[in-house]
């Protein structure tokens, strides 16, 4: 049994809220609150949730972007969840991020072969001939030509944009790339090819993928697992097919159910929840989800389910799923 | 869904006729054919899809039809619009300002921003009413509060005083839904209205949108870059491409059948629930091209599975190939 | 698996003749164009002062107070071209000295100030304890009109030209600590610094190859509103008499010494007086353009 490439456990972050001219904490944003899972090598697993869930907030957490509030991040077995900025380089070539935005994630001052080269430079001194070839091996496997790498970003469309991204994380070959919606700002007949470079690299690397995003057509198209995220915490986490077609938490039934589908004939039971996600300031006490669910009894307004294994690989955090 | 209902009967005047409508951008760089001939009817009660990836030309056209283009920068240098049988590209601007938001009523994509921060939600709804159909103040905010019903906002009448961030996103899209039927528009005009909405609050706007149709009877003119929304509203679909429409059709006819290779690129190429883990999506290759550059013959053929010599010199021209269904494209329905 | 023709991406570009170039650049930004003649004219004329004037120090009571007289303007015995003062100087020759330290002043103003404020401005906009200090210090030196804390610093020392020069700087820098701090605390935010540093680049490494050159243009815009600024207050010090030795001519101690005068040889205030005014001009003008063409959103006053 081949160690995790990642391992995240009670995973909490707290951004406070200051008010005042003392910059008193006043609230706190509870974005992440108490998230735990793994990835085991060579698989994808999709983190999916709606705006406010904090899937990005854990996608930036396991990089060391942001300070985890407390839990732990291990990372190929090793803890890093505390080791200091520098402490923190040897491991980063374990991990790597690809961003959401192709325009934003590129320095527009930098050309193509400088912005893929930096993650080689720092882990090793190269010669300009050796640094030019390294840059041109990695471009050819996104799909893009060496000679590009002279370019600035703005000469390169937004699908390009981010198999350049994509590039320079995989400059490392590290084991775990974190995806952060990275097909989201792209258009439908892109977002196809970027999919299909990122399936093709996991074959050809055995890279890891920890996938945020909200489309659930993409996640079921690319995922190995998914897990479900509302308001902080993980609703539902299983094998991709088995949550799919067999949904158990009643959020997930809902995204599923919301997504529309191309497919005029079908006729289907729409589930359609109501109200607003609420604000992760103030989470709504006991089963976060009880203010919007269908299903709701009484004990999910008083006491938080917690994530328990119903089947094998298969955790769900409802009170209405038996265990 | 409205996408099974039968459409209205063919035999009513369309409420809206676009024909040959070119929209031009004068930038720095050149000129940029952003509508290079699209044509199309909207018959009254219907809801029309138009589709079509970033660029297409789709949020263009719908500015276009109501005139709200930045003025410098762009310009209508063809064409005609006529809505009810009246042109309106030879209206002057007070004419058109009384059709628009009273005859003609546009949604767009972000809330966040369509909104005035500084006046009261109440103020913004009353505000069509008081110009289109001179309501005093008091008749208006109570035809307010009664919108604000209608889009099923809890607390309506006292939710009119509140200001644009005391609501959520889904929220506010509602109101602009409120804002955009408070004086029965019979045709609406909705620009992405869903794509800046997390998934389930799109469920629930795209259900309102439907049941307010049924209610209202207003015809639709609905713009996305998602196939499934299309899917599941709309009733007939035109898809665009480099400015031009390439194919239209009812849409379970062009779900089941669809003749040009752009549409079935796109259809190809989404991933979609269900759909098991297929080894790889299909891609369309390449990019879009630019409009600044005249295009010779099918703009699509540079990325085109099926283009021939033909399809590089003569632009193909929209004909009917099946009953009801047009496609711009010399091989239309041929396998690739 | 490759894209399409890149070509497409990028707008296709004829070659063009430098000529034509420059042509299209004056005729889109003709206030660069503009100010930057303006400005090189004066320095050239700043620079060849000594060859091109008689010595400005060179007094001749006996042609005092002659108005100006253009005629036989190339005549280098002349020495009214401008007129004389009241002790008979050529001030066509003192005016175009004048220049010279204005505009070192200026520049070299200009130039440290950027240099300085740069370095305080990236480490208070990176490090956040650096910054809390800095920045109430920066507060303190900005609430001082500028003209008064040059006085006071050199009232503290010698004088001369060089502390001249630091007492001008010093009230310029927080200008420019404020303005770097600002650029660096929103590229700090952008995903471009945050994939910087998953990479494994060192802080060192991020400020100076992903912060710095964003801050460029805005300094470069900044650099030539403290150059005018920098001439402003020197002519001011000079006028009150805290600026250079009263020997060396500059517009400032020019002007004060035309006061006694001026009902009768208005001159002798006119000529400094429009040289000060076209300089400033061209500083700001040069700045402008720069600013509209660099980044109108990132270049603000302070």
């Amino acid at each position: 049994m081949t160690a995790p490439v990642l391992e995240v456990t009670d995973l909490v972050k707290y951004f406070p809220v200051q008010r005042g001219l003392l910059r008193r904490t006043v609230a706190q944003v509870k974005a992440v609150d108490g998230v735990t899972f793994s990835v085991a090598p060579g698989e994808t697993l999709c983190l999916v949730g709606e705006s406010g869930c904090g899937k990005s907030t854990v996608a930036r957490l396991i990089l060391r972007l942001v300070e985890p509030t407390s839990g732990s991040i291990r990372l190929g077995g090793v803890d890093v969840t505390n080791l200091t900025a520098s402490e923190m380089v040897p491991h980063r070539r374990r991990a790597q991020m690809v961003f959401q935005d192709p325009y934003a994630s590129l320095n527009p001052k930098l050309r193509a072969g400088d912005i893929v080269a930096e993650p080689l430079e720092n882990y090793a001194p190269m010669g300009r001939a050796e640094r030019d070839a390294a840059v041109a091996a990695v471009l050819e496997k996104v799909g893009l030509r060496a000679e590009m790498m002279r370019r600035y970003p703005f000469e390169f469309s937004g699908g390009q944009r981010q198999r350049l991204g994509i590039a320079r994380a995989l400059a490392l070959r590290p084991d775990l790339i974190v995806a952060d919606e990275p097909v989201s700002a792209l258009d439908v007949s892109v977002q196809a090819q970027v999919l299909n470079l990122l399936m093709d690299l996991q074959e050809e690397f055995g890279l890891a993928y920890l996938f945020v995003s909200h489309d659930l057509g993409v996640v079921e198209h690319i995922g190995h697992r998914i897990a479900v995220m509302y308001l902080g915490r993980i609703a539902e986490i299983g094998p991709k097919d088995d949550v799919v077609t067999g949904p158990l938490h009643p959020y997930t039934k809902a995204l599923i159910s919301a997504a529309p589908v191309p497919d005029p004939r079908l006729k289907r039971e729409r589930l359609v929840i109501e109200g607003d996600v609420p604000s992760p300031v103030n989470p709504p006490p006991g089963c976060r989800f009880h203010t919007r669910c269908p299903f709701a009894i009484p004990r999910c307004r008083e006491e938080e389910p917690a994530l328990r294994e119903v089947a094998p690989g298969r955790h769900v955090a409802c009170h209405l799923v038996a265990g | 869904m409205s996408g099974l209902e039968t459409a209205p009967a063919a035999t009513a005047a369309p409420i809206l006729e676009v024909s040959d409508l070119r929209t031009h951008f004068f930038t720095r760089d050149g000129v940029t054919r952003a509508v290079d001939g699209v044509s199309f009817t909207v018959a009254p009660g219907e809801t029309l899809g138009i589709v079509g990836e970033s660029g297409c030309g789709k949020s263009v056209t719908a500015l276009s039809v109501l005139r709200l283009l930045p003025p410098r920068l762009s310009r209508i240098v063809g064409g005609s619009v006529r809505f009810e049988g009246q042109e309106l590209l030879a209206l002057d601007e007070p004419a058109m300002r009384r059709i628009r938001g009273n005859r003609i009523a546009m949604i767009f994509q972000e809330p966040m921003t369509s909104l005035n921060p500084v006046l009261t939600i109440g103020d913004q709804i009353a505000e069509a009413v008081t110009i289109h159909q001179g309501k005093n103040r008091a008749e208006a905010m109570r035809h307010a509060a009664e919108m604000l019903r209608l889009v099923r906002i809890p607390d309506a009448a006292k939710r009119t005083g509140d200001y644009p961030h005391q609501f959520s996103g889904g929220m506010r899209q509602r109101v602009m839904i409120a804002m955009a039927l408070s004086c029965s528009p019979r045709l609406l005009i909705a620009d992405e209205p869903t794509t800046a909405l997390d998934v389930t609050v799109q469920a629930q706007i795209l259900k309102l949108m439907v049941e307010l149709k049924q209610a209202t009877d207003a015809a639709v003119m609905l713009i996305t870059h998602d196939l499934g929304v299309i899917a599941e509203t709309c009733q007939r679909v035109i898809v665009m491409y480099a400015g031009q429409v390439v194919e239209q059709a009812e849409v379970v006819e062009l779900f089941d059948a669809p003749l040009h290779p752009y549409t079935r690129g796109l259809m190809a190429s989404i991933p979609r629930i269900g759909g098991g883990r297929k080894r790889r999506l299909a891609e369309i290759p390449g990019i879009v091209p630019d409009l600044r550059k005249p295009i010779a013959g099918c703009p699509f053929a540079p990325r085109c599975p099926m283009a021939r010599a033909r399809c590089r010199t003569e632009p193909p021209p929209l004909i009917e190939h099946r009953l009801g269904h047009l496609a711009a494209c010399w091989y239309a329905g041929e396998a690739a | 698996m490759a894209d399409g023709t890149l070509a497409e991406a990028a707008p296709a570009e004829r070659p063009q003749g430098a000529a034509l170039r420059f042509g299209t650049f004056a005729r889109r930004n003709p206030t660069i164009v503009i100010g930057a003649a303006m400005l090189c004219v004066m320095v050239i004329l700043a620079l060849l002062a000594p060859l091109i004037t008689n010595p400005p120090m060179h007094a001749a009571p006996v042609d005092r107070l002659k108005p100006p007289d253009l005629s036989n303007f190339f005549d280098p015995e002349k020495r009214d071209r401008f007129g004389t003062d009241n002790l008979g100087r050529d001030i066509f020759a003192r005016t175009l000295h004048g220049a010279r330290v204005s505009l070192l002043v200026g520049l070299t103003v200009a130039a440290f100030a950027t240099a300085v404020g740069l370095v305080i401005g990236l480490m208070a906009g990176y490090y956040r304890r650096f910054d809390a200090v800095v920045m109430r210090v920066m507060d303190g030196l900005m609430s001082i009109p500028s003209i008064l804390l040059a006085i006071a610093l050199i009232a503290l020392t010698r004088g001369g030209l060089f502390l001249l020069i630091i007492a001008i700087t010093v009230p310029e820098v927080p200008r420019v600590v404020r303005l770097v701090r600002s650029v660096v605390l929103t590229v700090r935010e952008r995903p471009f610094v945050d994939a910087a540093i998953s990479v494994g680049s060192p802080s060192r490494k991020i400020i100076i190859r992903h912060v710095l050159p964003m801050t460029v243009a805005p300094l470069i815009v900044q650099a030539t509103y403290i150059c005018a600024s920098a001439i402003l207050i020197e002519a001011g010090l000079s006028f009150l008499g805290a600026g250079v030795p009263p020997e060396i001519p500059t517009w400032g101690n020019m002007i004060a010494q035309s006061r006694l005068f001026f009902a009768r040889a208005p001159w002798l205030i006119f000529f400094p007086g429009a040289a000060l005014a076209l300089v400033v001009l061209a500083v700001n003008l040069l700045g402008d353009g720069l600013r509209d063409r660099l980044d109108p959103r990132l270049a603000r006053r302070m």
